[in-house]
């Protein structure tokens, strides 16, 4: 009895194996390919990145070290990062002329010191940077974009690609066709945001001195303020609305007579410290208070 | 008039240095050796410092700097070794580069055209000297285009889609604009936005060269 | 004009800011001289005012003008590039007189003594310490050297380099306001930094004429 027992469940665990081994027979292999290098560096490197298509994570850490991984599962996918002195380069190199988009896809997760600058280039995808104090030139034709915590001058050039950042306080430029652009808690004392179909808001602090240019063609520019903000306030749109909020005086300074057919705001709310300009083709101007 | 006491001057001594008078600092300095002192004091370290020279480093500083350079990659353009592919869409770059060109005399023209025109105020006028400089570029940047066409036509990916998508609305804009600009061809702001437009479509153009296709 | 004309103007060191700008965002290798040339000794003299060394000096001129070419392409021409160029150069020095002190030296944070709770020092019984006509390149020097960092920062860009309260506010970061704040308290800290020099050299000519006076007996 005992024996044809053991000899059941020895044959129970010879067809688990045995389907097991199936599995992954027939299972596709995927070729997982992967990277990982670390750099030592001294003050202030550079990082560059070209990707074309991707996930991409970047934050900093207290090492002198650049760290890059990266993952990719087509095997028409080479990853390539080198250091050149005080500068990190990382590629991502197409292997054969005939790649799909999913091919393309090249997830990396960069670690760098928190002084280091970046310039970045990833067409589409996402693209994820927090707590840098270098300067950062970002290009991205698809990709969204997301910084926290930036406290150098940051540069974004994006076609459709939705960029928004938080906690920043370095100066900050944007550029898009038809991303939209939100700037939220941030600490910055010169901001350009330009969009043409993409809408604006603009949420953060009014420094003393600072200096703040909104523009785009259509779609709504938001402004945000609090009753102890200090401003310089001209907003036009040529064939859009303009809705204010803020209780202003006539400025103090001469500024240019608007076209009369647009509607145009202008004045002072409070000392006036900062400036704004804003600007808007067709699309709606708000500056409302904060809730 | 309030007599100014030491502890006022004090106070004022900034902007009296700053190159500010009043006639109650005037007069207190008249009466005070040690306010004078301090000022003496105060012009004769500005003196002092603005005779400091120009200094020289030694001649070694720049070629340690060309050769940090050097090895940084910094002194050629970086290429990614993805765009040495497509080296065909380099015939397009002069086409965008002389739309580049001519933008910048359009703006320059467009946006230092008021001085000519604002005693005529002869909208018509305006008009001939927008259309005159517009056009050649208009036809410069439909021409890059036609050679974009088979690149965005080939591919269909989000980034594809997304070039294609941002050139219609550009196209939207810039027929907005000109609209505008013919409606009120005076108005700077109007005209300011058509060479953003221009622009725009030039800096997407590129873009589109630059991305091959992907 | 002309990539040959251009060369050979490029060659003469003749050619203008913009150009070479736009060229050394290009990589090209003798706009980044020109750039050099026009500049590398006003940063220069502003780095050894700042340091009082001249190795120090070259060696933050050279990291001012390293940072420079790596982050040229950001440049857009919002600002002259002269002032930009001095606010990397500025922010250079600080950050290495920050490791140096092992704190944060920011412009707003420095205090000072309350120098305005009576008149103006007077010394009594002294020789006439007034210092106009006398301060010497050296003696300044080591005056300089002894103020904070923020306070020398403003008396080097303003007294010595001789810009502007807006430039300096653009290239520090502060408020016009600051810079004048703060460039009248560099120079109220160097002038109490002289006299006290100014007092220690007569105290060690006293006690050097009665040694030699009693040498003398």
């Amino acid at each position: 009895m005992q024996l044809s027992s053991i000899s059941s469940s020895h044959a129970r665990g010879l067809l688990a194996g045995a389907a097991a081994l199936l599995l992954l027979a027939v299972s596709p292999v995927f070729a997982q390919r992967h990277l990982e290098k670390q750099f030592t560096v001294l003050a202030h490197p550079l990082v560059t990145l070209h990707n074309p298509s991707g996930k991409v994570i970047i934050s900093s850490w207290d090492k002198p070290t650049v760290k890059v991984v990266a993952d990719h599962d087509s095997p028409k996918i080479a990853v390539e990062a080198q250091q050149v002195d005080n500068r990190v380069d990382v590629v991502t190199h197409l292997l054969s002329d005939n790649i799909s988009p999913s091919e393309l896809h090249t997830n990396y997760v960069i670690t760098v010191p928190e002084d280091a600058e970046l310039q970045i280039h990833s067409d589409s995808g996402s693209l994820n940077i927090s707590n840098i104090l270098g300067d950062m030139t970002v290009e991205t034709i698809a990709a969204g974009i997301e910084a926290e915590n930036i406290g150098g001058y940051l540069v974004v050039q994006t076609v459709g690609g939705a960029f928004q950042c938080m906690r920043c306080t370095g100066r900050i430029e944007v550029h898009s066709i038809s991303g939209d652009i939100r700037l939220i808690d941030d600490h910055s004392s010169n901001i350009f945001a330009q969009t043409s179909t993409g809408s604006i808001l603009l949420d953060g602090d009014f420094l003393a001195n600072g200096i703040y240019r909104l523009k785009n063609y259509s779609g709504p520019i938001n402004v945000r303020f609090s009753p102890g903000d200090s401003f310089d306030v001209e907003a036009t749109s040529l064939y859009g609305k303009v809705d204010n909020q803020a209780k202003l005086v006539p400025p103090r300074h001469a500024r240019r007579r608007p076209p009369h057919f647009a509607q145009t705001l202008f004045g002072s709310f409070n000392q006036g410290r900062a400036k704004l300009e804003i600007s808007s083709f067709n699309g709606i101007i708000n500056i409302h208070k904060r809730d | 008039m309030a007599p100014m006491h030491c502890r006022e001057f004090l106070q004022f001594a900034a902007d009296w240095m700053e190159g500010r008078r009043t006639p109650a600092a005037v007069s207190h300095l008249t009466g005070c050796s040690g306010c004078r002192a301090l000022l003496a004091d105060l012009e004769a370290i500005r003196r002092a410092a603005a005779l400091f020279p120009e200094e020289q480093p030694s001649p070694r500083l720049w070629p340690a700097i060309k050769a940090q350079l050097h090895a940084e990659g910094l002194l050629r353009a970086p290429r990614p070794a993805w765009r040495e592919r497509f080296a065909a869409f380099g015939a397009l770059r002069p086409a965008l580069a002389g739309a580049y060109l001519s933008l910048i005399i359009v703006g320059a023209m467009l946006l230092g055209a008021n001085s000519k025109f604002s005693r005529a105020n002869d909208r018509a006028l305006w008009f001939q000297s927008t259309e005159r400089t517009v056009v050649p570029l208009a036809v410069e940047l439909r021409s890059a285009e036609k050679k974009t066409m088979p690149v965005l036509q080939s591919e269909d990916n989000d980034v594809t889609a997304t070039l294609n998508r941002n050139l219609a609305i550009v196209d939207n804009m810039i027929s907005l604009c000109e609209k505008g600009v013919r409606q009120h061809p005076q108005n700077e702001m109007m005209r300011d936005y058509l060479y953003s437009a221009y622009q725009q479509k030039a800096d997407l153009l590129a873009t589109v060269a630059d991305s091959e296709g992907r | 004009m002309g990539i040959v004309a251009r060369t050979r103007r490029i060659e003469n060191g003749e050619l203008p800011e913009a150009d070479a700008i736009r060229l050394a965002q290009q990589g090209d290798a003798p706009a980044f001289e020109r750039l050099y040339q026009l500049h590398y000794r006003r940063v220069y003299s502003l780095c050894l005012r700042m340091v009082g060394n001249t190795a120090e000096a070259e060696d933050l001129t050279q990291e001012a003008f390293l940072q420079l070419f790596r982050k040229i392409s950001t440049f857009r021409g919002e600002s002259a590039f002269s002032t930009w160029l001095h606010r990397l150069a500025v922010n250079v020095v600080l950050m290495r007189l920050r490791k140096k002190t092992g704190s944060e030296t920011s412009l707003e944070e420095v205090t000072e003594p309350d120098e305005e709770s009576g008149g103006p020092r007077r010394d009594f019984g002294g020789p006439d310490l007034g210092l106009s006509g006398s301060i010497d390149r050296v003696n300044l020097q080591r005056a300089i050297d002894q103020l904070p960092a923020g306070y020398k920062a403003v008396f080097v860009l303003h007294d010595v380099q001789g810009y502007e309260h807006n430039e300096i506010a653009n290239i520090m970061g502060c408020s016009i306001g600051n810079s004048k704040s703060q460039l009248h308290k560099a120079r109220m800290r160097l002038r109490d930094l002289l006299h006290e020099a100014e007092r220690q050299r007569a105290r060690e000519e006293r006690e050097a004429f009665k040694h030699d006076a009693a040498g003398e007996d």
